[in-house]
């Protein structure tokens, strides 16, 4: 009897030491491939899930920080396209943000940097493109890149008399090599079978 | 005596690096917050711009920002290579905060003007959009 508690008392410690270790090795590799994945829901929480890694905020050079409208509390690398780098960014008022920025450099991560809303949740697409403009007139394209939500498969670029050029969406990234030369009125959104679920405007 | 130096030397050492840190960016603030709509700010505040424009001056601007609080009118932003080039950006037509970096946007010229205009096609003609413009240099 004596013998059957002493082994008891080496055998639960043990187990709630191991049991304690697996939860924490489990916790660390799941919080270590993206911030926060799977306690955010709608747009930004979808493309928290497909990110690559996180990033340290504290890391952000001085310049990339400056970009962002507040203290940035959570950076999700969310890959690459076409050159471009596309990142999420959680910001501590609780503002959500995407930015894209070039791949090759080594002085900046953020080019473009777009925050939503206080409490918005996003749509369909949020469009990080370049675009030439005056306050009337033609609207014209200078580079196409964005995010989109889950589900959409592509996206394509409107003009006045209709479809213009379709880029295909990769785990949430849009970015085209090209861009038509014409003058565009909005981005559609594309389910897998080509069917548009969303427009964004690019011009009234 | 070298205590009270050692301390003085040490205070002297962060404000400058304070100075320094702060000094790193400049931003101007060239519009608001206020509401930009199809007559505000008046013409000729963008040099000999038509009303709803909003602009700094030609210079090596570095970033360019709009937070837009509230409103409902479409609003462009971004920088321009000479007065009567086109603008290179984008159009907001609902609130957020976007910031753009001058080096990351094809054909932006280093000497430029960084502007934010009222759309005058707005879905929503008669709107506003409460907004303020602004302008960086690292």
């Amino acid at each position: 009897m004596r013998r059957f508690f002493k082994s008891r008392l080496v055998v639960l410690p043990a187990l709630v030491v191991l049991g304690v270790g697996t939860w924490a090795v489990i916790a660390s590799a799941s919080g270590g491939k993206a911030s926060k994945a799977g306690a955010e829901a709608g747009f930004y929480g979808s493309l928290r899930s497909a990110a690559q890694h996180a990033l340290s905020p504290a890391a952000l050079a001085p310049s990339d920080a400056e970009m962002l409208p507040g203290t940035a509390t959570a950076v999700d690398d969310l890959g690459s396209l076409r050159g471009r780098s596309f990142y999420a960014v959680s910001l501590s008022d609780g503002r959500q943000c995407v930015a894209s920025g070039p791949v090759a450099s080594t002085s900046y991560r953020f080019g473009f940097v777009k925050c939503s809303a206080a409490g918005a949740s996003g749509g369909a697409l949020v469009d990080l493109s370049i675009y030439s403009f005056r306050p009337t007139g033609d609207v014209q394209l200078v580079r196409l890149e964005g995010l989109a939500a889950n589900g959409i498969a592509a996206v394509e670029v409107l003009g006045g008399g209709g479809s213009l050029a379709r880029t295909p969406v990769v785990d949430h990234k849009f970015a085209a090599a090209v861009v038509p030369s014409a003058p565009v009125v909005a981005l559609a959104a594309l389910d897998a079978a080509g069917k548009r679920v969303a427009t964004v405007r690019a011009k009234p | 005596m070298k205590r009270k130096l050692a301390l003085v030397a040490a205070v002297a050492t962060g404000a400058l690096a304070v100075w320094a840190g702060s000094a790193f960016a400049t931003q101007v603030n060239y519009f608001g917050y206020n509401n930009m709509t199809t007559h505000n700010p008046p013409a000729n505040s963008c040099d000999s711009r038509q009303d709803g424009w909003a602009c700094t001056g030609f210079n090596n601007w570095d970033r360019s920002g709009l937070d837009y609080n509230s409103g409902n009118a479409w609003i462009g932003w971004g920088f321009m290579n000479c007065d009567s080039c086109n603008v290179l950006g984008q159009i907001k037509t609902s609130p957020g905060y976007l910031t753009l970096r001058r080096v990351d946007v094809p054909g932006a010229a280093i000497y430029n003007r960084v502007a934010c205009l009222f759309i005058d096609d707005s879905p929503a003609p008669g709107g506003y959009a409460y907004v303020q413009c602004r302008a960086f240099i690292f």
